[in-house]
């Protein structure tokens, strides 16, 4: 949750726009994919991940909420009791656990998928302002920026849904909210960059209207720098909705997430048969942001151009 | 078919056999409930002599004259409760977990917490307790009280009695307590227990005259959880209270370590010789949550945890260091709907059929035998331990075409969608209850959308402003007054803040029954005002709650019914 | 520099205006002070009195000037569940909170420095790749369920450590520490290692390293000398940053180790809708990261003077 809002270093640090041309050689595009394993590796699984979410009504013949109370509990196919028509056992009141996780992974994506977007309208939109026009504007936009990074994130969702209440919408747009002063501070700084650059300077004396600067000439500079921060964020922002969950703050059951499902299961930690069952929806969190931060990572590499010259 | 208090006792024990043979339960457990069940005459006493329907091989009847509000004639003190332990050498520490954020006070009467009253039973007394075999109020600080005339009670208080500063308990002590409690410039969140209370006359240093407004048959009732300060310790101020609680109860107040631990330590003087303390110090401990509670009793680092989920009590089984123990308490459990229309009008609810049609969508026995640790079903809201209980109201079956139909008269034959509005819940297991209920009112034609706040007082907020959804989870612990009218005006009388319900017919019934002293009139009264709730239904009926304890097997001590740890009665195993 | 820090301290200020005002607006929505106050049976009547005697009946605006007055001498009022003061309630739960976090932070740079080096060094080595998914674990990994495995774990199982608590002061304390020190460590670690290994990266492509490579400096020279000292410029700064992130993370570490400080007792606030305690808070916790933020700036400036602008 915490790591909503503030800034990465390493992007703000590393991050840089133009792309160059890339050698396109079988060797080349192998050896890359070698030196960024873990990257793809994580676009493989991530891909998996998205086909289920798709598929998931295809991939199972249960709904998410469907089931017999009298069934609760079953184990999964590789314990002692366990059926291949529950593989993964049933829940607390019954329900497929696999057709729970699948659909799980809809949630998830599109819950960080969507609060992505709203923070990386929101932000982009103010570190454009802020770093195209400068001045008062930058002041103002700068201390809410400010603002937004003192006020501790967690307690600041803990309020908003206290009095919205927590619906998916609710949840979605709180960390929406919580989330678009990372993308202002590094847009800020880039658009400030970009300004410096000498076609910039001549785009001005040519008399461009400011909308058509930033369109045509801000805009596109900055797409590189929007994909990898928001990758990232996107596997922030599903554990931030985890992190609401476990304060009874997320999405509203029988919607299976799998944050939800984590908390409610979490006390079967303590018996070794049942730990499957905080384990499985635990481990989809874990692997889902492991991939996206993998991915990241690799994007970042190859638009570095320090990291290319290193290629 | 009517259940009778030892029907109810033989089904516990049956389900307790279950717990046994599945291995919830250890033996020695199964053993105890075996003991309560060869007891459970004495329940069923109480319950017989409230329903004229007499049981008699109860061993151990008590007089009928003690039952929870009749008593016109004295009482006298008794023996403290019958499990005397036989005068061990004292020592060692019991720890605790309160499952609660910090408690907000060491003033036992500006609280209205659980843990608080908890924590309050051992620094400080009351003047009646509640005898757990018989669930009858018996004269604790007081040592007798009598009715003198309807509105006026003479009691008798005990002598000798001393606060852990020195200073004597006497009558001026109760009437200031009773003056400090219901004056409104106190704002005691208790202030509504004693609200039937006038004054208090001085008869002399030991005997006191209550006089209540009406005729109030319930009077013992309210003298559990009130517990006595010292009036000249108040001389200090209520900061000073807010800080220091000096009473005169088995454990002394030691040290408030805020966020952390509250620890006592056993009064050597205390005044009552057959409590005897067999740990030296007593430590709370505050752990918010329920597996980090579980943990510590499995680490053994704490001896008692007042919640153990009850998908884990084999955990806690099988650990061989700790024990699960089911204890059937007054709580009840329900759904209210807006029946009035208060919060939504003219919501699907305001209709009678689609009440019933809703509560014959439920499976409430099935969700009490696979989701909880036990329950008694209460067919009209009032739990079987309440005076006035009527066991021949039978309970809304589970029958999923009569529902339909009953909604399809009502115009809803396409079914409709309601929110319902839930939060944190003593009921164990409530997520997953609550969405085997909203899984089943869909099967039927009834759509919920569960919306859960976390915080507790916007949830009592909305409720009580009349702001709630048209379902509203929630649960009524009555105060701890074992009667009928614990539960009914508060949930049901139409000028209660907390009803949604509106009907001038049962208004009537128990405003009656609240001002006669007579008890066969009152459970009369009773009996036809749960006929009308089970008709009109403005609630679901759920049941009852069983909650489950987990004990450290190296101490011997059990829970109670009115959800009041006693730790001194706690021993080494 | 003096006019460096006026500036600053104004920015700070309005920083913490900002925020006071927000908490003050959101506290208000959440629920009725009257309500919280009073016990549930009180009639309407009375409620509305009490409103009044109270001020809760006058514009937002007015109670809010009349809250700031308070607020900037340091009187947050009075708690609605306990009736003390919100800010000696703050106050005496801050030690817990301080030692957990800077002995977290502390961790996490321990943990962080020597792994961003080696990354960096190595890069796509396999001590790389470790290293990367070491520390995208930390934040992978739901904190709440990795504290309590590790509960049932040092805890339960092996009975190394104590569950959970606060302990009392000294040895036991420390104990009670280790856990939910290495929590929160584990889920601050990625940052400041994902900083360094960019940093050193950074700095060992520039040319002053390779000229110092080309003195024939030593590898050991070059990396802590040249590379690692313009590192630690930024990490500085980002570990200021991070103080509130530090804090949410705190939050559920308290919460999962019953460990008895300032992220527990908002949580409970809010539950309990005790604003004025929510508000202090807020509002002390704003005042404290912005101080921290505020010195570790003005250390960064004495360090480098090209920052200040």
């Amino acid at each position: 949750m915490a790591s909503v809002g503030t800034s990465t270093p390493e992007t703000t640090a590393t991050l840089f726009s133009p792309n160059r041309v890339r050698r396109r050689t079988l060797r080349g595009v192998l050896a890359a994919a070698w030196k960024l394993r873990l990257s793809v590796a994580g676009a493989t699984v991530l891909i998996l991940l998205i086909l289920m979410a798709i598929f998931a009504p295809l991939l199972t013949p249960y709904t998410t909420n469907e089931g017999s109370i009298r069934n609760r509990l079953q184990p999964p196919v590789w314990q002692e009791g366990g059926t291949w028509s529950h593989p993964l056992g049933t829940d607390g009141i019954g329900r497929d656990y696999a057709t729970r996780l699948l659909y799980g992974a809809r949630v998830a994506l599109a819950v960080g998928l969507l609060a992505t977007l709203i923070s990386g309208v929101i932000g982009v939109f103010f570190g454009v302002i802020a770093g195209y026009f400068g001045g008062k504007i930058d002041t103002l936009i700068s201390t809410l920026v400010n603002i937004m990074l003192t006020f501790p994130f967690i307690l600041l969702a803990l309020c908003i849904i206290a009095v919205l209440g927590s619906s998916f919408t609710n949840v979605v747009f709180v960390l929406g909210i919580g989330a678009w002063p990372i993308y202002t501070r590094v847009m800020k700084f880039e658009v400030e960059r970009i300004k410096s650059l000498e076609y910039m300077s001549a785009a001005r004396v040519i008399g461009l209207r400011n909308s058509r600067m930033i369109w045509r000439h801000v805009m596109p500079n900055l797409v590189n720098t929007i994909i990898v921060l928001g990758t990232v964020q996107v596997a922030r922002l599903i554990i931030a909705e985890a992190f609401l969950s476990y304060l009874g703050l997320g999405i509203q059951p029988p919607t299976p997430t799998w944050g939800q499902m984590l908390q409610e299961s979490i006390a079967f930690s303590f018996t070794w048969s049942d730990i499957w069952l905080p384990t499985l929806p635990g481990l989809a969190i874990f692997i889902t942001t492991l991939s996206i931060n993998f991915v990241g990572d690799g994007l970042r590499d190859l638009i570095d151009p320090r990291e290319r010259a290193v290629l | 078919m009517a259940k009778t208090g030892r029907q109810l006792a033989d089904e516990n024990y049956a389900r307790w056999q279950m717990f046994y043979k599945k291995g919830l339960i250890s033996r020695r457990t199964m053993l105890k409930a075996a003991m309560v069940w060869a007891g459970a005459g004495t329940v069923g006493s109480v319950l017989a002599a409230c329903g004229g329907d007499d049981d008699d091989d109860s061993p151990g009847a008590v007089p009928t004259a003690t039952t929870a509000g009749a008593a016109p004639t004295a009482t006298t003190a008794q023996a403290a409760p019958t499990n005397t332990p036989a005068a061990p050498a004292m020592g060692g520490t019991l720890r605790v977990a309160l499952a609660e954020s910090d408690l907000p006070t060491m003033d036992p009467h500006m609280h209205n917490l659980r843990t608080g009253i908890i924590t309050f039973y051992h620094m400080f007394d009351n003047l009646g307790v509640r005898n757990q075999e018989t669930l009858v109020i018996e004269p604790w600080l007081a040592e007798s009280w009598e009715v003198v005339e309807p509105t006026r009670w003479r009691m008798k208080l005990r002598e000798g009695v001393k606060f852990h500063d020195g200073s004597d308990f006497t009558g001026a002590t109760v009437k200031w307590n009773w003056e400090r409690i219901t004056n409104p410039e106190q704002k005691s969140p208790q202030m509504a227990n004693q609200a039937a209370v006038a004054g208090v006359e001085l008869i002399d240093d030991y005997t006191i005259d209550v006089i209540t407004h009406n005729p109030y048959p319930i009077f013992t009732e309210r003298l559990q959880n009130f517990q006595m300060i010292s009036e000249k310790v108040a001389e200090k101020g209520d900061e000073f209270l807010a800080e220091n609680p000096i009473g005169t109860g088995p454990y002394k107040f030691v040290e408030w370590k805020k966020g952390q631990e509250i620890v006592m330590t056993a009064n050597t003087e205390y005044w009552n010789p057959d409590v005897t303390m067999a740990y030296t110090d007593v430590i709370l401990r505050i752990i918010p949550g329920v597996p980090t509670q579980l943990a510590e009793l499995l680490a053994e680092t704490v001896d008692i945890i007042r919640v153990v989920p009850f998908d884990q009590m084999q955990a806690v089984t099988n650990s061989g260091v700790a024990t699960p123990k089911v204890q059937p308490i007054l709580r009840v459990q329900f759904v209210r709907l807006d029946a009035k229309g208060r919060g939504t009008p003219d919501n699907p609810f305001t209709d009678v059929r689609v009440r019933n049609a809703a509560n014959h969508a439920l499976d409430i026995d099935t969700y009490i035998e696979t989701l909880q640790a036990g329950g008694d079903r209460t067919p009209a809201m009032v739990n079987p331990k309440h005076f006035g209980f009527d066991p021949t109201i039978e309970p809304h079956t589970y029958d999923p075409d009569l529902a339909k139909q009953l909604l399809a008269e009502a115009g809803y034959a396409d079914g409709f969608t309601v929110k319902w509005m839930t939060g944190a819940s003593l009921m164990p297991n409530a997520t997953q209850v609550e969405q085997a209920m909203q899984r089943d009112l869909a099967a039927v034609g009834i759509n919920t959308e569960l919306n859960y706040l976390s915080d507790g007082n916007l949830f009592t907020t909305l409720h009580n402003e009349g702001k709630g959804d048209p379902m509203m989870s929630y649960s009524w612990g009555s105060y701890s007054v074992f009667d009928t009218d614990g539960i009914y005006w508060d949930m049901f009388h139409s000028d209660s803040i907390f009803s949604y319900y509106n009907n001038p017919e049962f208004d009537a019934l128990i405003e009656e029954a609240r001002g006669i002293m007579d008890s066969e009139k009152r459970k009369e009264l009773y009996s036809q005002a749960q006929r009308i709730i089970r008709d009109e239904a403005p609630v679901l009926f759920m049941w009852g709650l069983h909650t489950v304890w987990g004990v450290s097997n190296k101490v011997d001590w059990s829970p109670a019914p009115d959800e009041i740890d006693r730790y001194f009665w706690a021993k080494p195993a | 520099m003096g006019a460096y820090v006026v500036n600053r301290l104004i920015q700070m200020f309005v920083v913490i205006v900002g925020i006071s005002v927000i908490v003050f607006v959101i506290t208000n929505m959440i629920g009725d002070p009257v309500n919280v106050l009073l016990p549930p049976e009180t009639p309407y009547e009375q409620r509305e009195i009490f409103r009044e005697q109270m001020g809760f009946n006058r514009p937002l605006v007015v109670q809010y000037l009349d809250f700031a007055v308070d607020a900037v001498r340091g009187d947050f009022g009075n708690s609605f569940r306990t009736a003390r003061p919100a800010t000696t309630i703050v106050l005496e739960r801050m030690p817990a909170t301080l030692l957990l976090t800077v002995s977290a932070t502390l961790v996490a740079t321990l943990i962080a420095i020597p792994m961003g080096i080696i990354s960096a060094y190595k890069r796509h080595s396999i001590w790389d790749n470790l290293t990367t998914i070491f520390v995208v674990t930390g934040q992978a990994m739901p904190i709440f369920w990795l504290g309590l495995l590790l509960i049932i774990i040092f805890g339960v199982n092996l009975k190394w450590l104590p569950p959970s608590g606060y302990g009392d002061f000294g040895i036991e304390r420390l104990k009670h520490l280790i856990l939910p020190m290495a929590v929160l460590g584990f889920f601050l670690a990625p940052v400041t290692e994902r900083l360094v290994r960019s940093g050193m990266l950074d700095a060992l492509s520039q040319d002053y390293v390779r000229t110092a490579r080309a003195k024939g400096l030593s590898e050991r020279i070059v990396l802590f000398r040249h590379a690692l000292r313009n590192t630690i410029i930024p990490v500085i700064t980002v570990l200021g940053l991070q103080f509130g992130q530090l804090l949410g993370g705190a939050v559920i570490t308290e919460s999962v180790f019953a460990w008895p400080g300032v992220g527990l007792l908002a949580i409970d606030s809010i539950r309990n809708s005790d604003f004025p305690v929510t508000q202090a808070v807020v509002v002390i916790l704003a005042v404290l990261i912005s101080f921290v933020n505020l010195s570790v700036d003005l250390i960064v400036g004495v360090l480098d003077p090209r920052i200040r602008r």
